[in-house]
């Protein structure tokens, strides 16, 4: 069953100039038909019940504007604002730990927790000692926690989107600025690559002579540097601690930006309306990003490999050329 | 023109009228299978092929790989792996992987307990005792399979709408096996008096012979008997006799062996060998092979290429090549030319079809050793069940050679081990016993000779053998080159073995309350890989 409100407000001014559009709302999802693991020991694998309770929450904001326009020079502008809190209320009320693996994969598994948000990111991490210190073995590799744990979150606390067209006579310029704000994601590709020591990473390491790490033996004797293969072998394995490549998903991209000429033809008289020429480029490039791939990449895969990047193949940086001729 | 159409009109509506069988027939999907058919295969019959398929562990990427052929094949050293990606830590070298560690269980409990339990449930409705029995047997099979893992598992409480589970302790979980060999045993010899063929259909072990069966029921009980003989030496000291004295006998020729068949499917460690490069010669069998000319090393693994017959340089006559246990790893191309699984193993080699359960030879030597303990109802001396257990071993393998010969060899022992791409994993045997049967040895020879020949023949099958390791500590195995265990899970103190699997990850989750009450039934160690089974104690063979 699905409840949902929505509030929405829509303004303009300055003779629609300047134009506002604000939406709130809130949805609760309750009883869903699930399919939950049986325990163990009941005879079954598996049982459909009917539970669950999720709520998303959010707010969309549009403002749009045109603050120049100067003869032949005109600026269009919009900027839009989302924000989205998803919660899961409860999962079973039967039982208040129950965990729904929405997929796993070697160490890695993205969770529905009562408490939590849809997806959560768990994974084994490192070890820590009282005072911070990564606890490692007596071969200096860290130890990794008994049970998975959260890493992260992956929706983002809000998106941006900021449109922009700028024209001048017969030429105008557009581009599409869109961030993402916090959020997290998961590299097995940067943990394989560190494995197997082709990572930037390892060889930077390799030339330092060293792994800088705060960590402390179990004779609690402190260690500052760690052999790089050895660490590295230890945390990217497929049996790894793969909470070392938790990523944070905020970054900021050049999503679209053109270039357009409108060809003067009505004085040619030819059988031609209107013509133009254009270029356009998209995924163009990261005006900021902290995750070291495109943290993007994953978000549309199924809801079991969500945020989850396993060698998937890198985005695309696209160009285009138009000519366009109407009669 | 009217008459016409109202004419077509009725032909149509009288062509759709049907008798309401027919209706049924008509709507009916193509693609399901109506209660009727399913009733000529007694409504479930047709689900026990699989189940009894899955016992074997089977799934190449799965329970054949994770829970066997990367766990107790490579403790025992019979198999070794060339994957350098785990290369980090792995089950191998002591490393809790919880993926690894759950996959046992997960064919126990999903492949097999799950199942059998329906069935169970729709042959009591159907007062086919026959095959409720069977479909016990199979929990009694996999769960007897899988304590040798974990310990302590569900089994009283399996099958009820509870929200927590406790496990059985091993003690409780052994008494358990043998009452229900009992009940199970007494409806196969009434159905065999009976001469009932039921299970003629779907049986692909035994074609439905039930005598066949009850010797495996005998000889499964005496299994479980020896393995707790260090534990309970009084109830397995009873149930071990009950099943020697038992009038339709143990499985003793190899006619009898109880094995899995794969329905069609191909080996999976022909596929973990061949196809993907994960499985080779285990350094065990080359240093004991080897040393005691064994041809069974033919059958067991392909000869290592003539153009890499530097890998073998420290015995050249005999071109094979395994790898060591918990190994350093650094390149998988260096090992890929090391000896392959034997095509004996093959889709078209003799035993590319079925995988081995229970075969005479493993019989003869817990014969042997009961012998040797001094169990009654046994009429052939410790030495006659020992060589006859080598002499099943070899037909059962279809070794070529003079098998008395062998028997007489009093000199031969293991050889050292040689990596030769990577020396930290060379090692000297720690392995001195001959092949020859002495008398006069005193029983920890003894014990150490007949387990030396069990651990021989038990390639492919190695779940018993591991028991037997850490029961008796024998045979005296290498020691794995790289050992990443760590307090989290447990440590492992060089010279050590690995004692168990934890329990899994979902458990721990799910049914936390039981899993803690689980982990008090294991004693002081607790739930860790350093914890001795109860089966396991730490006291003397004798």
């Amino acid at each position: 069953m699905i409840k949902s409100l929505e509030v929405g407000t829509d303004w303009r001014f300055l003779e629609g100039k300047v134009g506002f559009d604000f939406t709130y709302y809130s949805i609760a999802s309750t009883d869903q038909r699930m399919s939950i693991p049986t325990l163990q020991g009941v005879g079954f694998n598996s049982m459909l019940i009917n539970a669950g309770k999720i709520t998303n929450k959010g707010i969309e904001l549009i403002v749009d504007a045109e603050p120049v326009t100067r003869g032949a020079f005109s600026w269009k502008t919009s900027l839009n604002y989302a924000h989205n809190r998803n919660k899961i209320v409860e999962v079973n009320p039967d039982d208040k730990n129950q965990i729904i693996n929405l997929g796993s994969s070697e160490g890695y598994y993205s969770r529905i927790v009562a408490g939590g948000s849809f997806g959560d990111l768990y994974a084994f991490n490192f070890e820590y000692d009282n005072q911070g210190r990564i606890k490692l073995d007596e071969n200096k590799k860290p130890l990794k926690t008994a049970e998975p744990v959260f890493v992260g979150r992956i929706d983002p606390d809000f998106n941006l989107g900021w449109n922009n067209t700028l024209s001048y006579k017969h030429f105008s310029i557009g581009f599409l600025v869109n961030g993402v704000f916090g959020g997290n994601v998961l590299s097995y590709t940067e943990a394989m690559l560190d494995n197997y020591g082709v990572s930037k990473r390892s060889a930077d390491a390799r030339d330092r002579g060293g792994v800088e790490v705060n960590a402390v033996m179990p004779d609690g004797t402190s260690v500052t540097s760690v052999d790089p293969e050895s660490w590295y072998r230890a945390i990217g394995n497929i049996n790894g601690i793969l909470g070392a490549y938790v990523y944070d998903r905020t970054n900021i991209r050049l999503t679209q930006f053109s270039l357009n000429y409108d060809i003067p033809v009505r004085n040619l008289n030819l059988p031609v309306k209107s013509a133009s020429i254009g270029l356009i480029g998209q995924n163009l490039l990261f005006l900021y990003r902290k995750a070291p791939y495109d943290p993007e990449l994953t978000m549309s895969a199924g809801s079991g490999s969500q945020a989850l990047d396993n060698f998937n193949l890198p985005s695309t940086r696209t160009y285009g050329f138009n000519i366009k001729v109407n009669f | 023109m009217k008459k016409i159409i109202s004419i077509i009109t009725l032909m149509i509506f009288l062509g759709a009228c049907v008798s309401e069988d027919r209706f049924k027939e008509i709507n009916m999907s193509g693609n399901s299978i109506t209660p009727e058919s399913l009733a000529q295969d007694l409504n479930f019959g047709s689900r026990f092929p699989n189940i009894l398929r899955d016992i074997g562990f089977r799934i190449p990427w799965g329970d054949a790989q994770y829970g066997v052929d990367w766990g107790s094949d490579n403790f025992m050293r019979h198999t070794g792996t060339p994957l350098d990606e785990a290369g980090g830590r792995d089950m191998m070298s002591y490393y809790m992987v919880d993926y690894w560690n759950e996959a046992i269980w997960n064919t126990t409990y999903n492949s097999v307990m799950a199942p059998a339990n329906v069935n169970k449930i729709m042959a009591q409705e159907a007062n086919a005792d026959l095959f409720a029995a069977w479909a016990e047997l199979f929990q009694v099979i996999a769960l007897s399979r899988a304590t040798v893992y974990y310990g302590p598992l569900i089994y009283s409480e399996y099958g009820q709408p509870k929200k927590q589970f406790d496990y059985d302790s091993e003690e409780y979980l052994y008494e358990q096996f043998f009452d229900k060999l009992d009940q199970i045993q007494s409806v196969f010899q009434t159905s065999a008096n009976n001469n009932v063929q039921d299970l003629v259909r779907f049986d692909a072990s035994y074609n439905g012979n039930l005598t066949k069966w009850l010797k495996m029921i005998n000889s499964l009980r005496l299994r479980l008997a020896m393995r707790i003989v260090k534990a309970d030496p009084v109830l397995a000291r009873t149930q071990g006799e009950k099943a020697i004295q038992d009038p339709v006998g143990l499985i003793l020729s190899n006619q009898d062996n109880f094995n899995t068949s794969l329905l069609g499917g191909t080996y999976p460690v022909w596929t973990m060998s061949e196809d993907w490069g994960d499985c080779r010669m285990g350094s065990g069998m080359e240093e004991v092979l080897i040393g005691y000319e064994d041809p069974r090393i033919h059958v067991f693994f392909q000869p290592v290429a003539d153009e890499d017959s530097d890998l073998y340089a420290d015995h050249p006559a005999w071109p094979y090549k395994g790898i060591a246990g918990g190994a350093y790893l650094n390149k998988k191309d260096n090992y890929l030319p090391f000896s392959r699984l034997g095509t004996y193993f093959s889709p078209s080699g003799a035993g590319g079809s079925f995988r081995k359960i229970l075969t005479a030879a493993e019989v003869h030597f817990i014969l042997a050793e009961a012998k040797l303990r001094g169990w009654n109802g046994l009429n052939k001396t410790v030495q006659e069940y020992y060589e006859d257990g080598v002499r099943t071993s070899w037909e059962d393998w279809r070794a070529t050679g003079d098998v008395e010969a062998y028997l007489s060899n009093d000199t031969n022992t293991p050889i050292d081990y040689v990596d030769p791409t990577d020396n930290r994993n060379s090692y000297n045997t720690k392995i001195s016993i001959t092949i020859k049967w002495d008398e006069s040895a005193g029983n920890e020879e003894k014990l150490e000779r007949i387990m030396m020949q069990k651990w021989i023949d038990s390639f492919q099958k190695s779940n018993e053998m591991w028991s037997d390791h850490r029961r008796t500590g024998y045979p005296r195995l290498s020691d794995v080159s790289k050992n990443d265990s760590n307090e989290t899970w447990g440590i492992i103190p060089h010279g050590e073995v690995l004692k168990r699997y934890v329990f899994i990850l979902r458990e721990r989750q799910n049914n936390a309350a039981g899993i803690e009450e689980a982990t008090k039934k294991l004693g002081p160690g607790g739930n860790k890989i350093s914890t001795r089974l109860w089966i396991h104690p730490d006291k003397p063979n004798f």
